[in-house]
């Protein structure tokens, strides 16, 4: 099927969407209504051509792994029908490529059907009719050479060569558009737009719009998730799900049944499950702006009509939200999340049936009885709605012994409703378990240390020479503490990142109240630069990986990873957040130079 | 009588450990320069076989024997401990491995890296009972820096190795509780073989060797459980410790034509038999020389014994030597983890062997299931994706200006045999233009634009030279 194979490549790659031609309808209102997936390739120049694309491609083009796929067999495939491209077209594939697909592409999946493959109909706009008629040309002459070479060898003198096997090719009309099959292939060229499918019902379909023919409204997702830009552009590559077509799949309906027979869905899920279970469509676009990327991915439905019981999973406009993120020196990720517990304890039977929730309450008696005397309703009642995490590279180390490979200390500070209840019956069972287990082991002790007013209780684990030279030296990435202070609970793998946050926290304002613009129910940034530098903490390992498992030599390996450490920093930060309003949830994540840090 | 053997009784003991010097009727050429390479590495590349015809044998084998200068020598082994200390921490046998095959591969003194695994196979101990990858990487480095040195010190420094005393009990080796498995190896496997020692010997020299322990991987001397009594071993009576009991074995006339026997059957020939005549012009030098592996060596791989028919091609090759010696050939360089995963399943897991005795080696190496296996390596090594990626044998033809079915075919089996049996070119050179015929008619074809070979018939005739039966001998 080289056709196909072509016709997929140029899919693959894209093209520009231009709406220009007068009386020319928009390739979209040529898609049917019961579509599962379109995907709109609007801006594809911007894909393989931006800023970042070039600054990257120039460090990775050059590495071990780049040059190992450019010589694997698929790569040369594809540069063949670039080739191809040029030989037909008269220029190099860019801009081949790029006239061929000016007008954008425009590709419609349809539902999954239970004995063959769903339907797929590509809709490329070329950016004139007489280009795409020359590629065409190009093709069929193609097809016809491959079934019979020149000097394919005859059986006999004087007789013609046989025929070889080939596409079956077929050529009709249908509502007086030419048609063309070859192979499981359809396709049809009106004007400067092809449209191509892997059914002939798929290419019909099309050609009915065309001719104005279709009785039924076209896919029609609602004008909410038509994204636009702050110029007023759509993004370079659009997909729009039709999510009723999700939500039929038995195992899907499972899932999104409320209340639950699994509690971890909804724990973890919870929110994004009603979002499925209530909105028809979701959106997502990539958006390029010079040097940054920007998805974004919308479901058009918000708090109006919300599941009962999930109330408290999302932070919306008129709750609190999301606590702002904390930046200690080093920070490789961090991230902070609304989310309250107590809430969804609350609503815990229009959550779960009733067989779970018999079993929860339960367990809960039983914990509130025994030991510590600490149910889940305790914790939840205690802690509060305001979660945060961070990474970060660590400075300073309370050990003699040296750490090779210094591990990230990371932490969790959570907000805390009630200090005193936790100083009372939360504190003392961890400080318990800390001495029982680190005086069991003779690992270390537990060291109490202040800081600003704060009390650190700090695990020093006992230095071993023999420990020094070995994998178990890692040990000494560790010394984990917490504290309980400024209503935030810390809990950190180094005593280090705890004193760090406590800084932070009085450095910052408070969770960000109703109304403020940089609201959130999560939110969080990954510092690809930062990132980079654990890489030159692990060179040495690396760099042995490289050798040993890819056969590198030792200088390719290591500038294989200073690329690596290149690439990520002009990678920048990657970020998201996500909100829920009152008639739309908003998920946008960033890839892109490092935004201005408060 | 096997021809080989018979060419070999043929030779004078005088004459065969002479230098081996061409002339019209027995010239130097890319048979024997290759030949050269395999045994005294894992082989090498074209360009390196055309360079050394252009030498001569004497220059070439004092080139092999002295390895390269102290600057690249020490650039190379500074790479390696940097590597090394990150195997050793991580206790990761397969990496372990690899950075040996690392060694093999890349090492400016094949020949050492040679000797090194043939001293493995000599003092074979496994990791599979020391299990410590740290005490097993030294042992490696000892045998390594006494490959080419004085096999006294290096029997003097094995007896007291770590990973040895592990190995073969000697930790437990007490004055009230002997131990003898080191005592009888040392003499039966190590230093004198079977038939040149009595058990009355073993059992006194056990007592000598006690009295040795492992301390935080170091090898310690405890006088407490040292059997400091009198021992009467090889007939002479005193309060003899482990340094005696090795000098007493290398004073043995025996040890230097048991080591001659087996670096002969290394370096020259497993299918023939040296009569006892014809190596002991090399016991004796070897004896005289204070057991300098060097000269031996050296004098074993200059010589007409080693350049005759008796010698070329009469070894099996180990899953090493042929593994290596492909990706040598292809100068390709590909995962060194899977190629220790690839000797594994050929039956050559390096740092484990299988017991005290070592690898059985020579036909032992080929049976049904060895051998489909490894023409099935050679196919995954020649195959252009997967963990191959990095060996190209379509590039090599171009590199070398090699243009045109026949001439590729030709090439392959030059690099590979350094001979073209017309058999094996045509029913290469048909499968190549079938192959051709067959890719014509690709969608993609002619949009080459190229006269020469696709480079999936240029793998197809490496692959089949690779598997023609000759290939597996050395």
């Amino acid at each position: 099927m080289p056709v196909f194979r072509v016709f997929l490549s140029i899919v693959i790659l894209g093209g520009v969407l231009r709406l220009g031609v007068a009386g020319e309808p928009n390739a979209r209102e040529l898609v049917a209504p019961g579509t599962a997936l379109l995907v709109e390739v609007n801006r594809p120049t911007q894909l393989i051509d931006n800023p970042l694309a070039r600054d990257v491609w120039g460090l990775i083009s050059e590495t071990n792994g780049v040059k190992q796929a450019l010589s694997s067999p698929e790569v040369d495939r594809f540069r063949q029908a670039a080739r191809f491209v040029e030989k037909s077209l008269g220029v190099d594939w860019r801009t081949g490529i790029d006239r061929l697909t000016s007008g954008g592409i425009v590709v419609a999946i349809g539902p999954k059907r239970p004995d063959s493959e769903p339907v797929v109909t590509a809709i490329v706009t070329a950016s004139d009719e007489q280009i795409l008629k020359q590629f065409i040309d190009a093709v069929q002459a193609e097809i016809r050479r491959a079934a019979n070479p020149p000097g394919a060898p005859a059986d006999k003198p004087g007789e013609s060569a046989p025929e070889r096997k080939s596409p079956e090719t077929a050529s009709t009309e249908y509502r007086s558009f030419a048609c063309q099959r070859v192979g499981n292939g359809h396709f049809s060229v009106v004007g400067r737009r092809l449209i191509v499918s892997n059914a002939k019902s798929g290419l019909e379909a099309a050609l009915d719009r065309l001719a104005g023919a279709a009785t039924d409204k076209p896919f029609d997702p609602p004008q909410s998730l038509r994204m636009v830009d702050g110029a007023g552009k759509p993004p370079a590559i659009l997909a729009t799900v039709n999510l009723k077509f999700i939500r039929s799949e038995p195992n899907a309906q499972a899932a999104l049944t409320l209340p639950a027979n699994d509690p971890l869905p909804v724990l973890f899920l919870g929110g994004y499950v009603d979002l499925v279970r209530r909105a028809d469509f979701a959106a997502a676009g990539l958006f390029v702006d010079g040097p940054a990327h920007e998805l974004k991915i919308r479901f058009p439905v918000g708090t109006e009509g919300a599941y009962q019981g999930l109330r408290g999973y999302f932070a919306s406009e008129t709750t609190e939200a999301a606590p702002p993120l904390l930046r200690p020196p080093g920070t490789i990720f961090t991230a902070g999340w609304f989310r309250d517990y107590k809430k969804l304890w609350d609503a815990r039977s229009e959550l779960l049936n009733s067989e779970l929730v018999a079993k929860l309450d339960a367990d809960n008696a039983k914990a509130q009885s025994e030991g510590p005397k600490i149910g889940v309703a305790d914790v939840v009642q205690i802690v509060g709605p305001h979660f945060r995490v961070v990474a970060a590279q660590q400075q300073e180390s309370v050990y003699k012994i040296k750490v090779e490979e210094r591990l990230p200390a990371f932490a969790l500070v959570v907000s805390v409703r009630d200090e005193g209840a936790f100083r009372q019956r939360i504190a003392p069972a961890i400080d318990s378990l800390l001495w029982l287990g680190l005086a069991s082991s003779n690992l270390g002790e537990v060291k109490p240390v202040e800081y600003r007013g704060a009390k650190i209780n700090a695990v020093r684990f006992t230095e071993k020479p023999e420990f020094a030279n070995s994998d178990k030296s890692t040990l000494y990435n560790f010394d984990p503490a917490y504290t309980l202070t400024r209503g935030q609970l810390i809990v950190g793998s180094t005593s280090e990142i705890v004193r760090h946050l406590i800084d932070e926290l009085e450095r910052q304002p408070a969770p960000p109240s109703a109304g403020m613009p940089e609201r959130a129910t999560e939110h969080q940034e990954l510092s690809l630069a930062g990132l980079g530098e654990l890489l030159k903490v692990y060179q040495s390992r690396l760099t042995r990986a490289a050798v040993l498992h890819q056969g590198l030599s030792p200088a390719e390996a290591d500038q294989e990873i200073d690329s690596l450490y290149q690439v990520l920093k002009r990678l920048g930060d990657l970020t998201s957040r996500n909100l829920i309003s009152a008639d739309h949830f908003e998920i946008d994540v960033r890839l892109g130079p490092a935004a201005e840090k408060p | 009588m096997n021809p080989v053997q018979e060419t070999l009784d043929h030779l004078q003991p005088d004459a065969a450990w002479q230098p081996f010097v061409p002339d019209s009727s027995n010239p130097w050429n890319d048979v024997k320069v290759a030949h050269l390479y395999r045994r005294s590495g894992f082989g090498t590349n074209w360009a390196t076989i055309a360079t050394g015809v252009q030498s001569t044998p004497a220059a070439l084998v004092e080139r092999i024997v002295s390895g390269a200068g102290p600057e690249e020598t020490g650039d190379f082994e500074a790479e390696v401990a940097r590597l090394r200390e990150g195997v050793v921490k991580g206790n990761n046998a397969l990496e372990a491995k690899a950075l040996w095959l690392y060694r093999m591969l890349y090492s400016p003194h094949p020949l050492r890296e040679r000797l090194t695994l043939f001293w493995h196979n000599h003092f074979a101990t496994s990791n599979a009972k020391v299990r410590s990858l740290r005490l097993i990487q030294q042992q490696n480095e000892t045998l390594r820096r006494h490959a080419l040195g004085r096999f006294d010190a290096l029997l003097a420094e094995m007896t007291i190795d770590p990973a040895m005393l592990i190995w073969l009990d000697s930790d437990t080796n007490k004055k009230n509780a002997p131990n003898e498995n080191y005592a009888r190896e040392v003499m039966e496997l190590f230093s004198l073989g079977v038939g040149h020692y009595t058990e009355k010997d073993i059992q006194e020299a056990a007592r000598a060797l006690t009295g040795w322990k492992v301390v935080d991987d170091r090898a310690t001397f405890d006088p407490a459980q040292f059997d400091d009594s009198d021992k009467t071993v090889f007939g002479q009576t005193g309060r003899w410790t482990s340094g005696d009991v090795v000098r007493q074995c290398l004073s043995q006339r025996a040890c230097a034509q048991f080591l001659v026997r087996k670096l002969f059957r290394e370096l020259v020939s497993e299918t023939a038999v040296p009569s006892d005549a014809l190596l002991e012009p090399l016991a004796a030098g070897f004896r005289a020389r204070n057991y300098d592996i060097a000269w031996l060596v050296g004098t074993m791989l200059r010589s007409n014994a080693f350049f005759s028919a008796a010698a070329i091609r009469q070894k099996v090759k180990s899953p090493c030597d042929f593994l290596l010696g492909m990706v040598l050939a292809l100068e390709g360089r590909p995962s060194l983890t899977q190629l220790a995963q690839f000797c594994d399943q050929l039956g050559q897991s390096l740092l484990y062997p299988p017991s005290v005795k070592g690898w059985d080696g020579g036909p032992a190496w080929i049976n049904s299931s060895t051998l489909l296996k490894r023409q099935n390596l050679a196919f995954e090594l020649t195959r252009g994706s997967g963990q191959s990626l990095r060996i190209d044998p379509a590039r090599l033809p171009a590199e070398y200006g090699v243009v045109g079915a026949e001439k590729t075919a030709e090439f392959f089996l030059r690099l590979f045999h350094q001979e073209v049996a017309a058999g094996a070119l045509m029913s290469i050179v048909s499968q190549i233009e079938a192959e051709r015929a067959a890719g014509a008619a690709a969608f993609y074809g002619d949009l080459r634009g190229q006269g020469d070979l696709s480079s999936a018939s240029a793998r197809s005739a490496a692959h089949l030279a690779l598997t023609l039966p000759e290939y597996q001998l050395g």
